[in-house]
């Protein structure tokens, strides 16, 4: 079991770098609004976010940020088509109750999205589920099985399935590890995958 | 000095002011030309050079134009004290807050029971109905004559909140952004079916004689029973489980009678009494009909549609969620509406027990949030369209 906790800081700057300035950003599960304040702040975008816990909506509001109180099916249906430039899940769709149809509302109601998740594959999460015989615990999953939000492991050869199968053109990705960027085999090494999509 | 602060503290003694308006009249959503309107208002805080700090607060049913600071001799500051006052949610060090008494009120503007001009005594039934685009258009005078142009917010609570909701379709230039709270879009059958109990209350009362009974004992009775009605639905069934059980009054067992023994029932025999003496029974039927007749979506093709012209304004929207009288669900419903019309709402639902009260009750959750909200709002620029 690994005590190294997850970096946050490289995934919101790949995020931000792939933003475009004074765009509209709908960050689903945005939590406290971290990463939208600092879009707002780096690439001045107009940031609207959708929270279901309830002290985090406040400090994301005290952040000065546009938010929804609820759950991602009813956040989405709020908006229009086309509606926002880019959409992100950043460490989101593994806690939805319904990704597939998560996914279509996204590319509703964004021109582009974002997908962070973490690698259910990875090798230390291979290992102890084959070797050890447990379910993994890692940074990037680090709950019990008995209390993890976690409904849903992917890894990257699913992920890059799901977007062939379903029409998702990748415009870039990226894998971290510890924080660092992983360039070859991430199925394998890569704890976070992030994926920069567009729906053909 | 210090005595006055210690006593009064917050925005110390405040004073309702009284302004005639609309001396040629006011064309109503009935078609029918009504004035002169004297209307009851307080300010609270000072209008900048700018004239850009001015939040107007719109009361709910009940309420009138003192929602904050102390009455000479008051036990109880205005009705939103805890939210206005200096340092507070609506921080009048900062901000210029306007609260006005609604058109067929009973605090100070005109209502049946005011004197009409034309026969010397009071209105009574002949008094025409309103709606809340009317009292809306009666507080866009008020803001005229105060030489406010636009406001930084509106915002309310319950019929307070339609008011809010009202003012950004109305006049979606002069409101930079909307605090709606515990509120909704229309009335509901559920709501409409409340509020005929409650009117039906008042005219069965044979005290209320029509509506003339000024001068009289008026339908006393009537009024109180609209009222223990009204409280029911403001409370939750949690929020009366803890707040009264099933606990008895001044006795140990059941007196097997019909005296009131409950806990409850003396809180709301308790509410009906007070409330007889200090609100109009006729002011409660025709605010109670003009919330029934509200709905945003009137004369548009849907509540999305109502809201295309509020692309400026920023939305607040705030539910409770043991509110059964005003179900969060429906200020959900706003924000999906102003989202889908292209506008910027957060939409942020409490958790509570209080039920409708919570309103006035939950402030400490409330207030952060509003804070920093108009903190957003006065920071924002606003994309103004050209011409």
């Amino acid at each position: 079991m690994t005590k190294k906790t997850l970096r946050r800081q490289e995934i919101y700057d790949w995020i931000a770098e792939r933003t475009i300035q004074n765009g509209k950003v709908l960050d689903i599960g945005c939590g406290d609004g971290e990463l939208l304040a600092q879009l707002v702040q780096e690439r001045q975008v107009h940031g609207t976010g959708i929270e279901i816990d309830e002290d985090c909506v406040v400090r994301a509001v005290q952040r000065g940020l546009s938010v929804h109180h609820g759950n991602v099916e009813e956040g989405l249906d709020h908006y229009a088509d086309k509606s926002f430039d880019l959409v992100i899940m950043s460490l989101t769709i593994q806690e939805i109750k319904d990704p597939l149809h998560v996914l279509q509302e996204t590319a509703r109601v964004g021109k582009k999205a974002i997908v962070v998740f973490p690698n259910f594959a990875h090798w230390r999460s291979r290992w102890q589920l084959a070797l050890a015989g447990r379910a993994p615990v890692s940074g990037t999953l680090p709950h019990k099985w008995y209390n993890s939000p976690n409904l849903h492991f992917c890894s990257v050869l699913d992920w890059e399935e799901f977007c062939r199968e379903n029409d998702w053109k990748c415009l870039d990705r990226g894998f971290l590890a510890a924080g660092h960027p992983i360039r070859w085999l991430p199925n394998l090494r890569a704890e976070v995958a992030m994926y920069f999509m567009e729906k053909q | 000095m210090n005595e006055i602060s210690d006593r009064y503290p917050g925005l110390g003694l405040t004073q309702t002011q009284h302004v005639r308006l609309c001396p040629e009249g006011m064309p109503l959503d009935t078609q029918v030309t009504f004035g002169p309107i004297d209307v009851a208002y307080e300010t609270y805080g000072r209008l900048n050079d700018n004239k850009d700090n001015a939040i107007l607060v719109c009361h709910a049913l009940s309420g009138g134009a003192h929602a904050a600071g102390w009455m000479e001799g008051a036990s109880q500051p205005g009705w939103w004290d805890n939210m206005i006052g200096p340092g507070k949610a609506f921080d009048t060090d900062k901000y210029f807050v306007i609260c006005a008494n609604v058109l067929g009120g009973c605090y100070g503007t005109t209502g049946p029971a005011s004197i009409d001009p034309e026969t010397g005594k009071p209105y009574g039934l002949r008094f025409p109905v309103v709606t809340v685009s009317d009292m809306v258009n009666v507080q866009a005078r008020l803001l005229d004559h105060l030489g406010v142009e636009e406001l930084l917010t509106v915002t309310g609570g319950s019929m307070g909140g339609m008011l809010a909701l009202q003012w950004a379709v109305s006049y979606p230039k002069r409101v930079r952004s909307v605090i709606a709270i515990a509120t909704t879009y229309r009335h509901s059958p559920q709501q409409i079916a409340f509020n005929e109990l409650t009117r039906q209350s008042i005219m069965a009362d044979p005290g209320w004689n029509n509506g003339d009974y000024y001068g009289g004992e008026g339908p006393r009775l009537g009024l109180a029973v609209a009222r223990m009605t009204g409280h029911i639905t403001y409370l939750s069934d949690k929020g009366m489980e803890l707040k009264f059980g099933r606990r008895l009054r001044a006795r140990e067992k059941y007196g097997f009678d019909f005296s009131k023994e409950f806990e409850v029932e003396t809180y709301l025999q308790h509410q009906g009494k007070s409330f007889v003496n200090r609100f109009d029974a006729n002011s409660m039927l025709y605010l109670t009909k003009a919330l029934d007749y509200f709905d945003l979506s009137d004369n548009h093709q849907d509540l999305t549609e109502a809201f295309k012209g509020c692309q400026d304004s920023l939305f607040l929207l705030v539910a409770f969620s043991s509110d059964w009288l005003y179900p969060a669900q429906q200020l959900k419903d706003i924000a999906r509406a102003v989202r889908r019309a292209g506008g910027d709402a957060t939409y942020y639902e409490i958790n509570s027990d209080y039920g409708h009260d919570a309103f006035l009750l939950d402030y400490e959750k409330q207030a952060p949030l509003v804070q920093s909200f108009l903190h957003r709002v006065a920071t924002t620029e606003i994309p103004r369209q050209p011409g």
